[in-house]
């Protein structure tokens, strides 16, 4: 199993601790649900459409074509797995959607019944690898926990999509939090940041894509070997003077 | 708007559309929706591109007069632009501004169709506190009480005409 390089166990969350956010994010959710139904709304995402540019960013972490295999955490009702039907239509692809919440996993499963390609289970994470992991909104909600327990649940999250991915992982984050949302409650944070931690402390590559027009940027992280774009080496470059 | 949905909904709908139109991070979020999907091209009516972007009204009856409305721009309402229809006017507007090199906030609003039987789409500064130049929508309504006694005239009209 991987581990990653150097990362200090007092800065992860395990335990009871791990499991009273996870309840926490899952019971928000759920309520989330239950009001909108299995809708961008039931996700905390405004509509479909803005569902999708996320989507369209994530996904950039995988060959565009040739058979991949997906793990998606946080997949909420499965909106991620019936864009990549649609998009890869005849495709060979493998799908793995994990939501803490149970009654989530329950609609994904209804809305993609018979589509032997895609698969859902309930939980944190799967003991399981996949070419690709990828989380949308998943470090968003901040439930008003205080910042240095959100980021290490962030971390936590990060380690886990490393040791699940065998080539790369993508997951976004916002940026500014939105004029409705309550002092608090959304995690806004820099790319510099959590891009220093995947090559610091995980070892991997990464790419920072922003500026498609929502508060918020999409960080993909590769394994070494497979990155080497003129793209990425002026990013890093960005990263490192924006840190010096 | 006028018959086509009620006077509230004509409210909630046109503070939705400025609100998501609006300058800042909503029109960088359209301009990067458009960029990505081409949401307003002919691939899509408005009634797609409005349900896509969720600018929908909550109740579900109104939901579906609002629906029916925007299809109705096609065959119901003429433009400022010659023989294009309401709809393709509207949709023409979002695509050419959000395509452009400086797209404009968008501002929906309405005016009497007695005064103008047309679609217009004209660009301003529709609010009077600020000093920013908008794309303005404005779409023809007739006052519900007008409208009304308008729709029950043709009404009879037609059941005379077929004595």
């Amino acid at each position: 199993m991987k581990q990653p390089r150097s990362i200090s166990p007092a800065h992860l969350l395990k335990g009871a601790e791990l499991e009273a956010i996870c309840a926490d994010v899952e019971a928000y959710y759920a309520g989330k649900l239950a009001r909108h139904g299995a809708i961008p709304l039931g996700v905390d995402w405004s509509c479909t459409a803005t569902q999708w540019l996320r989507f369209v960013q994530l996904l950039r972490i995988c060959p565009s074509d040739g058979p991949v295999s997906l793990i998606d955490l946080g997949c909420g009702y499965g909106a991620l797995a019936t864009f990549l039907a649609e998009q890869r239509r005849g495709a060979n692809f493998e799908y793995l959607g994990i939501d803490l919440s149970a009654e989530m996993v329950r609609r994904a499963r209804r809305r993609h019944r018979g589509d032997a390609r895609i698969r859902f289970v309930a939980g944190r994470s799967a003991s399981q690898s996949a070419d690709y992991v990828v989380a949308s909104g998943i470090m968003n909600v901040m439930l008003d926990l205080p910042l240095p327990t959100w980021e290490k649940f962030v971390r936590t999250m990060l380690v886990d999509m490393h040791r699940m991915s065998r080539s790369g992982f993508a997951v976004n984050f916002a940026t500014k939090p939105g004029s409705r949302s309550r002092p608090g409650q959304l995690y806004c944070t820099r790319a510099e940041k959590w891009a220093l931690f995947c090559e610091r402390e995980l070892g991997w590559s990464v790419e920072i894509l922003d500026g498609y027009g929502l508060q918020e940027f999409t960080l993909l992280a590769r394994t070494p070997k497979r990155h080497s774009s003129p793209e990425h080496a002026k990013q890093m470059l960005h990263v490192a003077a924006e840190n010096s | 708007m006028g018959l086509a949905i009620s006077d509230i909904t004509t409210a909630d709908m046109i503070f939705q559309l400025n609100s998501r139109f609006a300058f800042g991070p909503p029109l960088n979020e359209m301009i990067g929706i458009q960029k990505e999907f081409k949401i307003f091209t002919e691939r899509y009516s408005l009634r797609q591109a409005f349900l896509l972007l969720h600018i929908v009204p909550a109740d579900f009856k109104q939901r579906k007069l609002w629906l029916e409305f925007l299809d109705r721009l096609h065959t119901n309402y003429i433009s400022d632009e010659e023989g294009v229809s309401g709809h393709d006017r509207i949709r023409g507007a979002y695509r050419d501004n959000l395509e452009s090199n400086k797209p404009l906030p968008i501002f929906t609003t309405t005016h009497l169709a007695d005064d103008d039987r047309r679609v217009l789409v004209t660009t301003g500064r529709p609010i009077i506190y600020e000093r920013l130049t908008y794309l303005i929508i404005s779409i023809p309504t007739i006052p519900r009480d007008e409208g009304q006694a308008a729709r029950t005239a043709a009404k009879a009209a037609k059941k005379r005409g077929k004595k």
